[in-house]
């Protein structure tokens, strides 16, 4: 205690230093109002020490390097606290973190269907959050996004969700802090929602069509126009005409070959086209999405309210604040977007600034803050009005509106050291205590094995970019090509399928040959020879429909990350078993989740399951805000066990590096304290660690940084 | 999904969400509204049935892709849907199976077919889903799946040990859906790594560590007096809790080198088969549910070519396993169950494979109270369900008959929505003797 008390006395002299931005002092003055009413005091001013290593995870996402901290921690310059903010504002860092934040809220997962889109989605994202594009222009661009991959990343965002009116309840939560997912099935039992309401503002953007790919936009011949429909099917429906078919089968046999003999390809033969090429337009799945203006959902076949039928068509309606009707030129879901993002949108401004106070705080000044009723009350309701006014004011920059309140002085006060219950609410004194988030420890990991790598965060993938123009290129040939084009070059495609299946059916019968059932060898070779017939058959065919150059293009596909998967150990059963048990268990360890190379924005998204970032609670990205914070034995395991110690430890950490460098043992543990906490340990703590150095001589280094590592000290953002 | 089993008694997001919900909603304002609206509308269907559990564990065989029904456990002998598989007799009468599962065939007097499944998914996620949950994939709410509704109504086998583990490499398992994370699963990708750091790095000896522990503490307890929250103080639970578990004898569960090697040969030397090996050892450990996931069942194409690999696998590693658990005398109370989303077209398409066929598949179940020897549902030919239709939350509710878990009991999810088990399912109380 007599440690903290000192680092108080340093910080006072700090916190008076610097000019204020008026916009902080205005929410600074609001919170002392709200103490005084509540009889609180602020809590003390946070040390330089505490600041910087706060200012760098909350901002940047990491821990300030060693030099950082010195640095910063060193000046003299009275505005040194605004400097530092404004130049991690403007960093690659906070890109990074925020893009994490961000996957979070939109769930962003390349764990899905067309994860080309997906990570096109991911890059973009990136670009939007380093641009600072303005906040309402960036949810516009969602909304209204059209295209292709290759025309924009932002597609992603209705690729995300198959089920368009899935899509419709996640759009309303995380823009309009309203959760309306209830009323999908039935009227909402505690909030004013109905089921009609739901199907009202789905109908918005329900005419988004995600399962457009590229096998649509491209004309294939259709049966031959004009043909006669024998007289007995022409007032049938096409349920009844399938059960006459049925029904009678001579007749349906003879009505099928004459229809084929008529045109000049036949059905079947047409279906098989669509086989072969379905193979080869695979690239092109979940690349595309397309508006239908005027396509409406139907009320469902269980609609039980009076002001509606099943299967009624709804037209868009929005659920509160003014119209949103189509201005002249305009689409509805151009329209929605408008009524969303204006101003006078009841919710979509108070979200924003609202969930940015609680990125900056620890705890929104509404909560929770996504479910928000006709009968919410803010905590502070004067801040809550000054900080919608406020964002508003700076135009939705996020930046901008992020500078203010790290400039607060609230903010830069120490964080409150007593627990808010559950259900509480705070009065902000100071920020909260909070555990870093999975990516802030990772890449605060990262930073003491490899130093600031802020700059390798990828918003700009030329790989990725190529590959999607391959891809549009490849649309636009088959366009060109036309049908005929395109069904001769699948016919020849046929053949050699059947010529594959020819010479698989060889294989099996010498296996049958050779006494009956196979083994698991002889299966495995036989599936792997389909495997390879099947890509043969299927390039060789793309090559024929868009010539060779364009298909190797293709055909290589988009896999960045081929070089980093080559460097991790394979583990056949056949060297393991050669090993003994220890030597397997470190060999598997080595190769497992714990490999650091980048940061986390730059890794899959999510994680996979095991990895140490979802140890640490990185969401699955399938529910909004799904990342957790508790703490788990895993984790402990993980820290206690897992290889990172050893990372840090060894030669090629930047740590080590420096380690080596630093002269006497207690200079060395000293250095350890600032690279891992940003700060040097205070007189207590250096008696104890001259004991350790005493005690334990060369391991004593790597003893206290394994120590702190495992403590929740390290964990936390005070 | 591992970062959870032994969690620290911490308030998770969800519990925060419950509890705002009570403080801003009032318990009295939302029961009524309950009792009137979704409560009473949505579970008047829910089957009342329920039993004393003939079954204590659960290894759930998850065939992902789509196993095609025809070639498996849905034979039609004779028919022309048939392809090229040939019928095996089996140790029971009247059953036949596929000619790729000889060894099965020899443990079929153990076991039931369902012939009926028809689901109403014919896409991956959404049938895997749907299987797996017994409800359809719909937005904002993840559903738990079976390993969780047990350890929320009967508690953990082993409190040591997860209450469910996932050997699968599907990493979009929905887990413990909206319970809590103590109700998560705990999943392995590979079943020969065993739990993940659960040993000291080989380059510290024990007293090393022991000092590094005793040095954090120390170091780290003027933190903690300082910020005296219970989200600090359990970090320091959970490394008392993670030294206990790096001692705890049940850590040999997950170690398959101590079975030997001949029976690890007999569930085969693949994933799959090892991970049948793993669930039975979990199994003995009292890891009271245990699925294992076998991949690459989706054979759009060539399908004769890649069905002997998938089918040779599944025939060693489930024949393995029914033999190894009857010789152990774990059988009687262990529902071994075979899973997939759905199954594969009666007709050989024109690249000689099978698309996906929902309208008509096959499970199969053995153990755990099942009275051997029957099929239980028709298709004709594969094609069409002709008898006893079952779908994918009766199969649900069937496995929840046998541990004997109440269908009708409604939980809520942290969105303040009422949930059953299996979503009104019906089970299939024929199966049980």
């Amino acid at each position: 205690m007599k440690a903290l008390a000192l680092l108080f006395l340093t910080a006072t002299a700090a916190a008076a230093l610097g000019a204020a931005l008026p916009e902080a002092t205005k929410i600074d003055s609001l919170l002392a109002a709200d103490w005084q009413k509540h009889n609180l005091q602020a809590n003390p001013p946070a040390s330089d020490e505490v600041l910087v290593r706060r200012l760098y995870l909350d901002i940047a996402g990491r821990i300030p390097t060693v030099e950082e901290s010195r640095e910063f921690i060193q000046s003299g310059d009275p505005q040194k606290r605004a400097k530092l903010i404004d130049r991690l504002l403007a960093s690659d860092g906070y890109t990074s973190h925020m893009f994490n934040f961000w996957a979070d809220v939109l769930r962003l997962t390349d764990n899905a269907k067309g994860k080309i889109t997906a990570e096109a989605y991911e890059e973009w994202l990136k670009k939007e959050l380093k641009a600072n594009t303005p906040y309402d222009q960036f949810v516009k661009k969602l909304l209204t996004t059209e295209g292709g991959a290759w025309d924009s990343g932002s597609i992603g965002f209705y690729q995300r969700d198959e089920n368009k009116l899935d899509h419709l309840a996640y759009t309303v939560q995380v823009f309009l802090g309203t959760s309306i997912v209830c009323a999908q099935c039935h009227n909402h039992p505690f909030d004013k929602w109905s089921q009609m309401d739901y199907y009202s503002m789905a109908a918005f953007t329900y005419g988004m069509d995600t399962r457009g790919n590229g096998v649509n936009e491209i004309k294939l011949p259709k049966r031959q126009q004009g043909k006669a429909v024998p007289a007995a099917l022409a007032n049938m429906t096409p349920k009844q005409r399938r059960q006459w078919m049925k029904d009678h089968p001579e007749e349906a046999a003879k009505m099928r070959k004459e229809a084929g003999e008529n045109g000049n390809i036949s059905n079947q033969e047409m279906q098989q086209v669509r086989k072969a090429l379905g193979d080869v337009m695979k690239p092109l799945r979940y690349t595309a999405i397309n508006w239908n203006e005027g396509k409406l959902p139907k009320l469902p076949d269980d609609y039980k309210y009076s002001d509606g039928k099943p299967g009624e068509t709804v037209g868009p309606r929005a659920m509160f604040g003014h119209d949103a009707a189509p201005k002249e030129g305009q689409t509805t879901v151009q329209a929605f977007a408008d009524w969303m993002t204006s101003p006078d949108n009841p919710r979509f401004t108070t979200v924003i600034a609202n969930r940015m106070w609680k990125h900056v705080f620890g705890m929104g000044v509404i909560e929770p803050l996504d479910e928000m009723t006709d009968s919410t009350v803010a905590s502070n309701p004067a801040l809550m009005d000054y900080l919608a006014q406020l964002m508003i004011e700076k135009r939705y920059s996020l930046k901008s509106f992020l500078r203010v309140l790290y400039n607060t002085e609230t903010y830069q006060r120490m964080a409150g050291t007593q627990e808010i219950a559950l259900g509480e609410v705070s009065r902000f004194t100071g920020p909260m205590l909070r555990r870093m988030s999975a990516e802030q420890i990772w890449d605060s990991m990262i930073t003491l094995t490899k130093g600031n790598v802020d700059a390798e965060v990828d918003d700009d993938n030329v790989r990725l970019h190529q590959y999607l123009q391959d891809l549009s290129m490849f649309i636009n040939t088959m366009k060109e090509k036309g049908p005929e084009g395109i069904v001769a070059a699948a016919k020849e495609g046929m053949a050699q399928r059947q010529e594959n299946d020819r010479k698989l059916d060889a294989m099996r019968a010498e296996i049958a040959e050779k006494g009956g059932a196979s083994t698991p060898a002889q299966a495995k070779v036989l599936a792997n020879a389909a495997n390879r017939l099947r890509r043969e058959a299927s390039n060789n065919l793309l090559v024929s429909l868009i010539g060779e150059d364009r298909a190797e293009d293709l055909i290589r596909g988009y896999n960045p990350n081929r070089q980093m998967q080559k460097q991790r150990p394979k583990l056949d059963r056949a060297s393991l078993a050669g090993m003994t048990k220890e030597q397997r268990k470190a060999m598997i360890q080595a190769s497992s989740n714990t490999t650091m190379v980048s940061r986390a924005s730059e890794l899959p998204s999510p994680a996979r399951p095991g990895h140490f970032l979802r140890t640490f609670g990185q969401s699955d990205r399938e529910l909004i805000d799904n990342a957790n914070d508790d703490a788990s034995v895993p984790q402990a395991l993980t820290l206690l066990n897992g290889p990172l110690i050893q990372n840090l430890a060894s030669p090629a950490s930047k740590l080590s590096q420096q380690l080596d460098k630093a002269g006497s043992s207690d200079q060395k543990l000293a250095l350890v304290y600032e690279a891992l906490l940003s700060r040097r340990p205070t007189n207590n703590e250096r008696a104890v660690l001259s004991q350790v150095a005493h005690e334990r001589g060369d391991k004593a280094v790597e003893d206290v940084m394994h120590a702190l590592i495992t403590g929740s000290q390290f964990l936390f953002i005070q | 999904m591992n970062t959870s089993f032994l969690r620290a008694d911490e308030p998770t997001r969800r519990d925060f969400v419950m509890n705002i919900a009570k403080t801003c909603l009032g318990v009295t304002v939302m029961h009524p509204l309950l009792r009137n609206q979704a409560n009473a509308v949505a579970f008047e269907g829910s089957s009342k049935a329920r039993q004393v559990a003939t079954a204590r564990n659960v290894i759930y065989l998850y065939m992902a892709g789509g196993m095609t029904h025809l070639d498996t456990f849905g034979v039609s002998p004779g028919s022309e849907t048939m392809g090229d598989t040939q019928c095996i007799p089996t140790s029971a009468d009247g059953i036949q199976l596929g000619a790729g599962l000889p060894t099965v065939a020899k443990h079929m007097h153990h076991g039931a077919i369902i012939n009926s499944l028809s689901s109403t998914q014919g896409a991956h996620e959404q049938g895997n889903y749907y299987q797996h949950t017994g409800y359809t994939m719909r937005g904002a709410t993840r559903h738990p799946t079976m390993g969780a509704w047990l350890q929320k109504f009967q508690g953990k086998g082993n409190p040591d040990l997860p209450g469910t583990v996932v050997i699968s490499n599907d990493s979009k398992h929905p887990g413990g859906g909206f319970f809590e994370a103590a109700f998560q699963p705990l999943v392995l990708n590979n079943p020969a790594t065993g739990l993940q750091h659960s040993q000291r790095l080989a380059s510290l000896k024990e007293s090393d560590l022991d000092y590094r522990l005793g040095l954090s503490a120390k170091l780290n307890s003027g933190f903690e007096q300082a910020y005296p929250q219970s989200a600090v103080r359990a970090y320091s639970d959970v490394y008392r809790d993670a030294v206990k578990v790096m001692k705890s004898a049940d850590l040999a569960a997950f170690d398959l080198n101590e079975e030997p090697d001949a029976l690890q040969e007999e569930y085969g030397s693949n994933t799959f088969g090892q991970g049948c090996l793993l669930a039975r050892r979990l199994v003995e450990h009292g890891v009271r549910f245990v699925e294992v996931t076998s991949g690459g069942w989706d054979m759009h194409n060539d399908i004769y070519a890649r069905l002997p690999e998938k089918i040779s696998e599944l025939d060693k590693a489930l024949g393995a396993l029914l033999g190894d658990l009857e010789r152990r005398g774990l059988l009687q109370d262990t529902l071994v169950v075979v899973s997939t989303e759905f199954g594969r077209t009666p007709n050989i398409n024109q690249n000689s494979g099978r698309d996906h066929y929902p309208k008509a598949y096959s499970s199969a179940l053995w153990g755990g109270g099942i009275q051997g020897g029957q099929i239980y549902g028709k298709a004709d030919r594969g094609i069409e369900v002709t008898e006893n239709k079952v779908s994918p939350p009766d199969l649900n509710a069937t496995i929840a008959y046998a541990l004997g878990l109440p269908l009708d009991q409604v939980l809520y999810s942290p969105t303040k929505r009422p949930f059953t088990i299996a979503d009104k399912g019906q089970p299939i109380t024929a199966l049980f003797g």
